[in-house]
């Protein structure tokens, strides 16, 4: 709601980070460059790509900035006041970043259609992996978070993992172009997954991993993380000490 | 009649080991106004932040009506009102949509938190500002919104950490007349002050807490009086 309210935000969020990203990399690199041993050319590779990274930038973004302004400007403290459980909150939050992932993803779609010309061959299965995506990065906003004293240090855990899962989680690149063990190490990342399973459903024709391992991937990813974000999440704010 | 407040032998220590309250024990009965006196540091803070679920104790235990408020956090929750020390408002929604979110956390339903809302806006004469940003609020208005917040929802037990902490005297007048209204409803309000008149103008009964341990309660309002300014002083 409170990110909502302002235009302004609502509209770098949304549409002017996603859009930069694709222009630069998908429509002026991305149309020039040779899309390497799979054919085609460089944009069909990397638009599902970023549009994974804003996936995850979004539910990381929303999450994030709920939990620093109610740091910021106290209204932690009576949200906490308000008589849900901490279990609830924690899932008005995720919500709340799926919502937001959601519209972003949408709006990426529209804007790889209008830029590039690309839109998933598959459209359903897209949707499914923007609301997995945005379940598990919401989550993993809140391990970043909740993890450290306070959330202003947040950056310190977010520098550890969102570069990683930028250059090393296939964003720009197939997984099957990677060579051993840089292919044992993207298998970390849920940004593989999630990027994998757009190319999956844009070009099904384009290699990509296989669906099934794509949804055990991100099912496992995503159990894993809930169950640590709900650990964390409860520590932090059992003991309210912001 | 069971108590509305009981807290038992209670203990904070923080993680960086300071001891903010020493095993704190009193309870208010329905229908009681009573005071917490103290300093600045003395630990107010801490024990109110523990009856309202917001920290959790050491060792001992809270009972708001008889439930344990550790076990039961949402529910001993839902009885409460509480005026906190900061102002802790949604900064990005207005002064209406704060008030109405609050109502609708306590399930109140539309139609009724409306009327609610103009109510408490008309009350303490914040109806003028109802569709303004929270951050573009002054301080004092800011806490006359969270007043209204806390009264809002119509709890069962008030707890006040320095409400009128900010507010012009008229304002303060009405917020203290609506405290005596509420208790005469036969509610109960749990008020922190370091304001000694405001302790002797609203509370049945008083405690005095200083270095987070309570060494005074329910002694005569001179004696208390004296206990809470040699505290202030020291």
């Amino acid at each position: 709601m409170e990110g909502l309210t302002s235009w302004k935000h609502t509209l770098n969020k949304f549409f002017f980070q996603p859009f930069i990203y694709l222009f630069v990399f998908g429509y002026i690199m991305g149309r020039g460059l040779p899309g390497g041993i799979f054919g085609g050319n460089y944009s069909q590779v990397v638009a599902p790509g970023i549009l994974s990274m804003l996936v995850m930038n979004v539910a990381l973004g929303t999450t994030g900035s709920f939990l620093i302004s109610g740091y910021y400007f106290k209204s932690m403290e009576a949200w906490l006041l308000t008589p849900i459980t901490l279990r609830a909150f924690m899932l008005s939050r995720v919500a709340s970043g799926i919502v937001n992932t959601t519209i972003a993803g949408l709006g990426g779609i529209i804007i790889i259609r209008l830029m590039l010309g690309l839109f998933p061959e598959n459209f359903w299965l897209a949707l499914v992996f923007i609301l997995m995506g945005g379940l598990i990065f919401s989550c993993l906003s809140l391990i970043a978070f909740t993890l450290p004293k306070t959330p202003d240090r947040a950056q310190e855990v977010l520098s550890f993992i969102l570069m990683p899962m930028m250059f090393f989680g296939c964003t720009f690149y197939t997984y099957s172009t990677l060579p051993w063990p840089w292919n044992m190490l993207a298998l970390l990342f849920p940004t593989t997954y999630l990027s994998e399973a757009m190319r999956a459903a844009y070009n099904p024709a384009l290699p990509h991993m296989d669906t099934g391992l794509i949804f055990v991937g991100l099912s496992l990813g995503l159990l894993v993380i809930a169950y640590f974000a709900d650990r964390t999440f409860h520590r932090r704010f059992k003991d309210f000490l912001w | 009649m069971r108590p509305a407040v009981e807290v038992i032998n209670v203990t904070k220590i923080y993680p960086n080991g300071v001891k903010a309250i020493d095993g704190v024990s009193f309870s208010v009965g329905q229908g009681e106004v009573f005071g917490i006196l103290g300093a600045n540091g003395a630990g107010k803070t801490s024990l109110i932040k523990v009856i309202t679920t917001l920290l959790k104790p050491t060792s001992g235990s809270v009972k708001l009506l008889g439930l344990d408020v550790q076990k039961n956090p949402a529910e001993g929750k839902n009885m409460l009102g509480v005026v906190s020390q900061d102002i802790n408002l949604d900064t990005y929604l207005t002064v209406k949509q704060n008030l109405c979110f609050q109502c609708r956390y306590f399930g109140i339903s539309g139609r009724d938190s409306e009327k609610r809302i103009a109510e408490w806006m008309e009350l303490l004469g914040i109806s003028d500002v109802a569709e303004a940003m929270i951050y573009t609020l002054s301080g004092g208005t800011k806490r006359k919104v969270m007043v209204a917040r806390a009264f809002i929802t119509d709890p069962k037990v008030l707890i006040l950490d320095e409400p009128t902490n900010g507010l012009d005297p008229l304002v303060r007048e009405v917020v203290w007349e609506q405290i005596i209204k509420f208790r005469q409803s036969g509610k109960t309000v749990l008020l922190s002050t370091h304001h000694f008149e405001e302790a002797r103008k609203l509370c049945d009964r008083m405690g005095v807490i200083h270095r987070g341990k309570m060494i005074a309660c329910d002694h005569d309002l001179t004696d208390i009086e004296n206990i809470f300014k040699s505290m202030v002083a020291s």
